[in-house]
């Protein structure tokens, strides 16, 4: 134990006096890595950097009120100027904004927000006869609150009075923002334009009404005034009462205000307010394609604020129907699933090689750039879509392969005479001596022989087995997919992500491996190779749709092999890439 | 600053370490250069040729640089950079775990063969010394190393190579007798030759 323990001592201490004396050479390979892996080291920085935007794009998508915003879109399509803006108060001001308050002046920008409060001014010029003890509660209650401090520009707008903030008695509960007003010193229900004040050109009230009614697109109402006593019957106020040549609706809004209720159509009443508030609010009529209206407040920002959201579409008619909500209709048909794509773009392909051979092979594998290009036939649903794909695609990878030598110490026995110095005692003579004796004379003679010797001659060898070599090397594939697909969509943009199986038939090779025996190299046309490979492919895109037909992507993807490329056995060939594609797509229709 | 405890050039200190950590090209040349006796030792004991062990020097330098930043500063750097290399070694055997042994182990020399061989390893050249590691098998070569050289226990060994300790043992056995044979061989050649001349 003794002797193993100091043999082990001696032998590390002969170890460490071993010198290795340093090679320029060594560090260049050294240095080769370094920047290899800085190099790796960047892109995989930009491919997680292109992830998170993905992810983080995804998760916003998914997370944001699509409902909301497509009630605001429509909105806006109806009346992009609807909400005015609070403090550009006066210079524009009509007599509905600026009886109310001065900060809703721009409520009647357009002629659809026009429409409503000229309407309101033509009707009350209908409505001369219009029983103003309709208005009383009101306006006392108004006159009460009121305490007249906007008493000079009200005033200047109070003969065009209407009624209809008496149509909307009460909170509307899930329908109309109501506001509490502190409306009008005036005690009347100041309504309609008063464009001599501020000088603005706008319609006759006449023409407005006309407009705003006879197209339900521009249509928009404000209304102001106190809110009445609960009517059951105000759900049935019609719009159409507006007409001045209209008969007068019978059990509408008489009894609780003028005969030129103006009806926002499926105000709901059933939760009306304190008397002695006043309502004002702007409804924005039904747009044209048919999207939900939008009551929007115009209330000034100093005023109490009690919103109740409209969730109702306003009737596209006179009559107080709800039509359903139509949806804008999408870009795409649903009812034309089948979409067809073609795409290509540049692969980066790693290789790797294992197995029992491989850890003698003394070479390295480097990636290369790669083509893929193919075609895709998909059936897409709202949200997912299956359909397959054909594809060309080729892996290729630089190899490193290193010189092969091999050290042979052959130890060869041999027989040598080795002379060895000795003395010889050559008997020259007899002597008989007494009895049986006899002397032997002899002459002592120095002499060399030779010993027959057996030893060893130890002889080292070094033998190239395999010159080093670099070589590129290329596989392409005809390559089958299954695709799954998960998408969304935005408008013109959409995103997702496909993926699946792939079934890969070798179409080309080039190239050349190192042998299994180590002592030169196999020509790829002369290695066995797997006929049907077994992969995987998963791309994520975003995608712009430019028309009903065409859409235009970019795709991040990445596939791979998942079995052996090689047949022989002796080593594991893997290749999988990583790119971006760009791809074109059209719908079938 | 002396020679570090496995040879390590005094040129590596921390001032290096930093740039080196800036990922400043000249400081990882400096520092490559400052190792290379120390790491290229580790890996020809441990590969069986130049070729192999350059290879897995400059793979085991770039974990170096890697993780630099890891390194707690406590640990000597040299220790640190050791043991790297000595992992990079057993990964990369790991990854190709070559075929089972299938050598079989010859009779053991005696007691005062066995002396003699220590005797002529005393006088031996590192470097024939390590012509001579090289004939070890791969797989004894580096269990001796891991146990001989490098201080780890026969239990680290198991653990780290996926073995049993007593296969550990067996395989620093074996490398020993490979290499005592060797020696005696060589031993009794020069004693042939001493009296032939």
């Amino acid at each position: 134990m003794n002797l193993e323990n100091e043999f082990d001592e001696l032998a590390r201490r002969k170890l460490k006096e071993q010198e290795h004396p340093f090679e320029e050479s060594h560090w260049h390979e050294a240095q080769r890595m370094i920047v290899a892996q800085r190099k790796g080291r960047g892109g995989r920085m930009i491919i997680g950097t292109l992830a998170l935007l993905f992810l983080g794009t995804a998760a916003w998508w998914a997370t944001r009120p699509h409902d909301a915003s497509s009630l605001t879109s429509a909105a806006e399509q109806a009346a992009p100027k609807a909400i005015p803006h609070p403090t550009s108060s006066g210079s524009s001001s009509t007599a509905v904004s600026s009886t109310v308050n001065a900060t809703r002046s721009n409520t009647l920008e357009t002629p659809a927000k026009v429409s409503a409060a000229s309407t309101s001014s033509h009707l009350t010029d209908k409505a001369t006869t219009i029983e103003e003890k309709d208005l009383t509660s009101a306006s006392a209650q108004v006159q009460r609150a009121g305490s007249g401090t906007r008493a000079p520009r009200t005033e200047a707008r109070a003969s065009t009075t209407t009624s209809v903030a008496s149509t909307t008695p009460s909170r509307s509960s899930d329908q109309l923002r109501v506001m509490p007003s502190n409306t009008t010193a005036s005690g009347t229900r100041t309504s309609g334009r008063s464009s001599a004040t501020d000088g603005t050109v706008t319609p006759t009230a006449d023409q407005v009404a006309e407009d705003a009614y006879s197209d339900p697109t521009k249509r928009s109402i404000v209304l102001q005034g106190t809110t009445a006593p609960k009517d059951t019957d105000r759900n049935d106020v019609r719009s159409d009462q507006l007409d001045p040549g209209a008969p007068e609706p019978t059990g509408a809004t008489n009894d609780h205000g003028s005969g030129t209720t103006v009806s926002t159509a499926n105000v709901t009443n059933e939760d009306p307010v304190d008397p002695s508030s006043t309502s004002d609010m702007v409804v924005t009529g039904p747009p044209a394609d048919g999207t939900r209206p939008v009551l929007l407040d115009t209330t000034a920002m100093d005023m109490a604020v009690d919103t109740l959201l409209v969730d109702a579409p306003l009737p596209n008619d006179s009559m107080a129907t709800t039509p359903a909500p139509v949806a804008a209709p999408p870009l795409v048909d649903p009812r034309a699933p089948w979409e067809i794509s073609v795409l290509g773009g540049i692969r980066m392909n790693n290789t790797r090689y294992a197995g029992p051979l491989s850890d003698d092979q003394g070479f390295t594998s480097q990636g290369l750039n790669s083509s893929m290009f193919g075609a895709e036939l998909m059936h897409l649903g709202r949200r997912f879509g299956v359909g397959g794909g054909l594809y060309h695609s080729s892996y290729a990878e630089r190899l490193s392969v290193k010189e092969r030598d091999v050290t042979n110490m052959t130890i060869s026995p041999y027989w040598y005479l080795m002379p060895v110095d000795t003395t010889i005692l050559f008997i020259t003579d007899t002597l008989p001596g007494t009895g049986d004796t006899v002397t032997y004379v002899g002459i002592p003679v120095s002499t060399t022989i030779n010993v027959l010797t057996r030893s060893a001659d130890t002889t080292t060898t070094t033998e190239r087995l395999r010159e080093a070599r670099e070589i590129v090397n290329r596989t392409s594939y005809l390559e089958v997919a299954a695709l799954f697909d998960a998408h969304l969509v935005q408008g013109r943009w959409s995103m997702g992500v496909r993926g699946g199986p792939t079934f890969g038939i070798l179409s080309g090779r080039k190239g050349t491996l190192p042998n299994s025996t180590n002592d030169g190299y196999v020509p790829f046309e002369d290695e066995a190779f797997r006929e049907l490979v077994i992969g995987y492919q998963a791309r994520a895109y975003l995608r712009y749709r430019w028309n009903a037909a065409w859409s235009i992507g970019l795709e991040p993807m990445i596939g791979g092999q998942l079995v052996n490329g090689l047949a022989s056995g002796d080593l594991d060939r893997r290749s999988m890439a990583w790119g971006g594609l760009i791809s074109l797509s059209y719908r079938l229709r | 600053m002396g020679r570090g405890p496995f040879g390590t050039s005094p040129m590596v200190n921390e001032t290096l370490i930093a740039r080196c950590l800036r990922e400043e090209p000249k400081a990882q040349y400096e520092l490559y250069r400052a190792m290379h006796g120390q790491m290229m030792s580790i890996c020809s004991r441990y590969e069986r040729n130049k070729q192999d062990a350059v290879a897995r020097m400059n793979q085991g330098f770039l974990k170096i640089l890697t993780n630099i930043d890891k390194r707690r500063p406590e640990v000597p750097f040299e220790l640190w950079a050791r043991r790297i290399m000595i992992n990079t070694v057993i990964d990369e055997y790991r990854k190709d775990r070559p075929r089972k042994a299938q050598e079989s182990l010859d009779a053991s020399l005696d007691e005062s063969t066995l002396v003699e061989v220590n005797e002529y390893l005393r006088h031996m050249e590192a470097d024939a010394f390590a012509g001579l590691l090289q004939r070890v098998p791969d797989m004894s070569r580096k269990v001796f190393n891991l146990f001989a050289m490098d201080g780890y226990a026969h239990a680290e060994i198991a653990e780290l190579l996926g073995i049993s300790e007593g296969t550990s043992k067996w395989h620093v056995s074996h490398a020993r007798q490979v290499l005592q044979q060797a020696i005696a061989q060589l031993a009794g050649q020069q004693a042939v030759k001493t009296v032939s001349q």
